[in-house]
């Protein structure tokens, strides 16, 4: 009799457990814990001194006021960063084509060491990107790379093949400068969408 | 002579925890195929050894609870986050460097001579599906699991999972083979 108790005990405790290490079966992945996670609190950015491809200091806080939708990458990339600059800059000619829309794109280089201001800017003309609407970024100071990565959950790691190996998404910051939404690379139009609704 | 074995393997246990568990830790968690499939077995293992008793035991109405105990955990420890989590926050290193021995390794050890034969089959048959399953995911899946660790990486897990259902299926084949079920010619063999 005990130990049919115990059986329905652990089974209980059993799928308890794994449904709280799957947040209720909706995750496996740390990449997706993410994602969930700043659905269902938005999570306010640190004040990092920031700098875009004109060698404009800016910081998180500066962009309030307005949708932003950020990407992190490193302009050496060569395949999915490639991808993801070159859909954001769609995304970019879509977004202006709405009437009045105030969303603005940022690039966030995770490799300040050979993304330097130059090879921003380079990057930056080649896509299109103007310094207003959409920037290409660094941190000010290489040592603050890891607070900003650690706030929005990037991890990336070397490669012997490919430089870095990353997770690559798109990330909205809404109107109160809170991280407030992550989608896949894919999810361009859905993100604009959200920018869009979070403008109103 | 039996207190000295138990003591042996008393010793070897907590010596094999800290082995993988601390001074070979950096290495094992540098590569996911050490990471899932050397470390976190051995940390198992290490709690099997702290239990491990040599000769014929009775069955037990206690075991099945056990071993449920023992699945559950190792489902938890199989989720990809879980090995992100315990690269990136302590806490998570610790349950894994606690759970793993003491909530796998010690119930499985503990129950798995006083389980019916059946059951003990039942786990090993379950345990070549979920590799091949592991392997054929990992293997093919576009996208990368851990954020921790490369894609290749991934794909190399892949397949040791393959292999580890193969080893499997080939360990049991001679058994079918011989018609004695593993269970029947343990008890043989332990008859003097």
């Amino acid at each position: 009799m005990l130990s049919r108790i115990l059986v329905v005990a652990v089974l209980a405790a059993g799928f308890a457990a794994l449904a709280a290490a799957t947040d209720g079966l909706r995750v496996v992945t740390a990449e997706g814990a993410r994602r969930l996670q700043v659905e269902r609190s938005p999570r306010r950015l640190p004040p990092t001194s920031m700098v875009d491809h004109k060698g404009i200091p800016f910081s998180w806080q500066d962009l309030q006021g307005g949708p932003v939708l950020v990407e992190f990458i490193f302009t050496t990339c060569p395949d999915i960063c490639q991808k993801m600059s070159s859909d954001f800059g769609e995304l970019v000619r879509a977004a202006a084509t709405l009437p009045a829309t105030p969303v603005r794109f940022v690039s966030v280089s995770f490799d300040p060491a050979r993304d330097t201001l130059r090879q921003l800017n380079s990057v930056a003309d080649y896509y299109g990107a103007d310094g207003e609407v959409w920037r290409f970024a660094r941190v000010e100071d290489p040592s603050d790379l890891e607070e900003i990565l650690e706030a929005f959950g990037i991890v990336a790691i070397q490669s012997p093949t490919r430089g870095f190996e990353h997770n690559a998404a798109i990330h909205g910051v809404d109107t109160e400068g809170r991280l407030a939404r992550i989608a896949d690379i894919s999810q361009t139009e859905e993100m604009l969408r959200w920018a869009i609704e979070d403008a109103d | 002579m039996g207190n000295r074995r138990r003591g042996l393997a008393l010793a070897s246990g907590f010596a094999l925890w800290f082995l993988a568990g601390v001074l070979f830790r950096g290495y094992l968690e540098a590569s996911m195929v050490r990471h899932a499939l050397v470390q976190l077995p051995l940390l198992a293992v290490s709690g099997i050894l702290i239990v491990a008793r040599r000769g014929p035991v009775s069955p037990h109405a206690f075991a099945l609870p056990a071993l449920l105990l023992a699945l559950f955990t190792s489902a938890i420890w199989m989720l990809p986050r879980m090995l992100d989590a315990s690269l990136s926050h302590t806490s998570a290193e610790f349950a894994k460097l606690s759970s793993i021995p003491l909530l796998i390794g010690i119930p499985l050890g503990w129950s798995w001579p006083r389980l019916d034969g059946l059951v003990r089959a039942f786990v090993w048959t379950n345990l070549v599906s979920m590799s091949l399953t592991l392997g054929w995911i990992y293997t093919a899946a576009p996208v990368r699991v851990c954020n921790f660790y490369l894609v290749d990486d991934q794909k190399r897990l892949g397949i040791a999972f393959l292999a580890l259902a193969a080893t499997i299926t080939l360990g049991w084949l001679p058994r079918l083979f011989h018609g004695t079920a593993p269970a029947a010619s343990a008890n043989r063999a332990q008859k003097p």
